[in-house]
């Protein structure tokens, strides 16, 4: 229970010098320790932090970047329906302009079918009433009507016009008066003299008619003097009338 | 105590002082080893020394929140010493140095001067003198019998406790035979432990209570309302 005062002294000393020594080489590096345990955690935590906010704004921009490409799509989709209505009223216009032409084409071949048809009907009546008319003429050729076909000749000869009548005395002078009368049965002799006397009369010289047979003419008689040619006969009437039907000269 | 003393030409030094000495050779070859260890990120030195240091800081931050950063090394270095001196005692043919009364006493004195060091140093010789007489000058002479029966206290309850330890050890040692004082050894490690801890503690409250109008005035500017 006494204190030994070099013991007391040295004690001092000692703890003095052990707190010098550890915290020299043993309270300094751990607390080196810690804040370099505590700066690499700070360092980190301040770069997460700085991770953070560029993650922050990266989301933001691509939000940005988002938005404008949904504004430019729906920009892009707006005029692309337009532009799909223009198509559309464009096709629409086309599909109509062809439709017309393709109905007025149709149209018009329908109106010339239609014609065609109309054209057949009529040279097919036409042909029908010829064939009528001329199984009717052939039924009523005869005799009869050969003299009053002539007669008919005859009085036509006396009406002719004066450039007609010039035409046919020219002809009777360059023929010296000589032409040909066919008709569908023989003429006979009384028949014909009437005749040369009226174209005689008519013409101012003596004519000279040379009588032919032809059946087909059925019924009156054909004058040709030079280049000019009478017709009075049913055969050539129907033959006229033909080709007047067909479009022919 | 039953010690025989070695003699340094005309000195003679107590076991207590060629313990220390030798404690102290040990501690600081622990310390040069552990701070090797502090160089690896994750070593199990590292870790453990880490942690310790940083209870004891956050011990002595508890009391002195502005003054931790010088008051911890004193206070941590009471701690290692004290535990380490109370465990010497377990060594066979070994003596606690804090069973001996000048060792404790010497430690009381560094502690007593440590808390007038402190508080000079931050206040200032007249701040701390004056503290003293405050609240009333009457309290002066109580404040001064405080101080000296405070740190005779702490010499004394030290010194108390490890040489009964001891003692009693030594005694259940001679009547039980080697078995029985097993529980007891285990007993000691707790009460050294306990003991280093009390001893720091106390001397940590006796600097705070020195530096206590600077931590009130400081606390104060951190925290206006």
């Amino acid at each position: 229970m006494t204190i030994d005062p070099l013991t007391f002294i040295l004690e001092i000393v000692n703890f003095l010098v052990l707190l010098w020594l550890l915290k020299r080489f043993l309270y300094a590096p751990i607390r080196d320790a810690i804040t370099l345990r505590q700066q690499t955690l700070n360092h980190g935590l301040q770069e997460a932090e700085t991770r953070e906010l560029e993650a922050r704004d990266t989301i933001e921009a691509y939000r940005r970047h988002l938005d404008d490409w949904n504004a430019e799509k729906a920009g892009r989709h707006h005029e692309l329906n337009q532009e799909l209505a223009k198509e559309r009223d464009a096709a629409l216009a086309r599909t109509r302009e062809l439709a017309e032409a393709e109905r007025l084409r149709l149209h018009s071949l329908l109106q010339q079918e239609l014609d065609s048809e109309k054209q057949a009907a009529r040279d097919l009546s036409g042909r029908t009433a010829l064939a009528m008319t001329r199984l009717m003429l052939e039924r009523l050729a005869g005799s009869e009507l050969d003299q009053a076909l002539l007669r008919m000749l005859i009085d036509d000869l006396g009406q002719l016009a004066e450039p007609e009548l010039a035409a046919l005395q020219t002809a009777a002078v360059n023929h010296q008066g000589r032409c040909l009368v066919a008709s569908a049965r023989p003429l006979g002799d009384a028949r014909l003299y009437d005749l040369q006397s009226a174209l005689s009369r008519l013409v101012g010289m003596e004519v000279s008619c040379t009588p032919t047979v032809e059946p087909q003419l059925l019924s009156g008689v054909r004058l040709t003097l030079g280049d000019r040619v009478l017709h009075a006969n049913l055969g050539d009437e129907l033959a006229f009338f033909e080709r007047s039907m067909t479009g022919g000269n | 105590m039953n010690e025989t003393p070695l003699f340094l030409g005309h000195f003679s030094l107590s076991q207590s002082l060629v313990t220390t000495w030798a404690m102290m050779a040990v501690l600081l070859a622990a310390s040069w080893l552990l701070a090797r260890q502090l160089g690896k990120p994750s070593s199990l030195g590292r870790v453990a020394a880490e942690t310790v240091y940083t209870m004891m800081e956050n011990a002595v931050r508890d009391v002195v929140p502005h003054s931790y950063v010088e008051v911890t090394p004193f206070i941590a270095t009471l701690w290692i010493f004290l535990f380490t001196a109370n465990l010497t005692g377990l060594i066979p043919g070994l003596h606690s140095p804090t069973a001996d009364l000048s060792v404790t006493a010497a430690l009381a004195v560094v502690v007593f001067l440590s808390v007038h060091w402190f508080a000079i140093r931050s206040l200032g010789l007249r701040a701390h003198l004056r503290h003293y007489l405050s609240p009333s000058p009457i309290l002066l002479p109580f404040h001064l019998i405080s101080e000296i029966t405070r740190t005779l206290a702490l010499a004394i309850r030290l010194f108390g406790n490890i040489m009964s330890l001891e003692m009693a050890a030594l005694l259940v040692l001679l009547v039980a035979g080697f078995l029985v004082p097993v529980p007891l050894l285990m007993l000691h490690v707790v009460e050294a432990l306990i003991q280093a801890y009390i001893f720091g503690v106390l001397a940590l409250l006796y600097i705070g209570s020195g530096l206590e109008s600077l931590e009130k005035q400081k606390s104060d500017q951190r925290n206006p309302s």
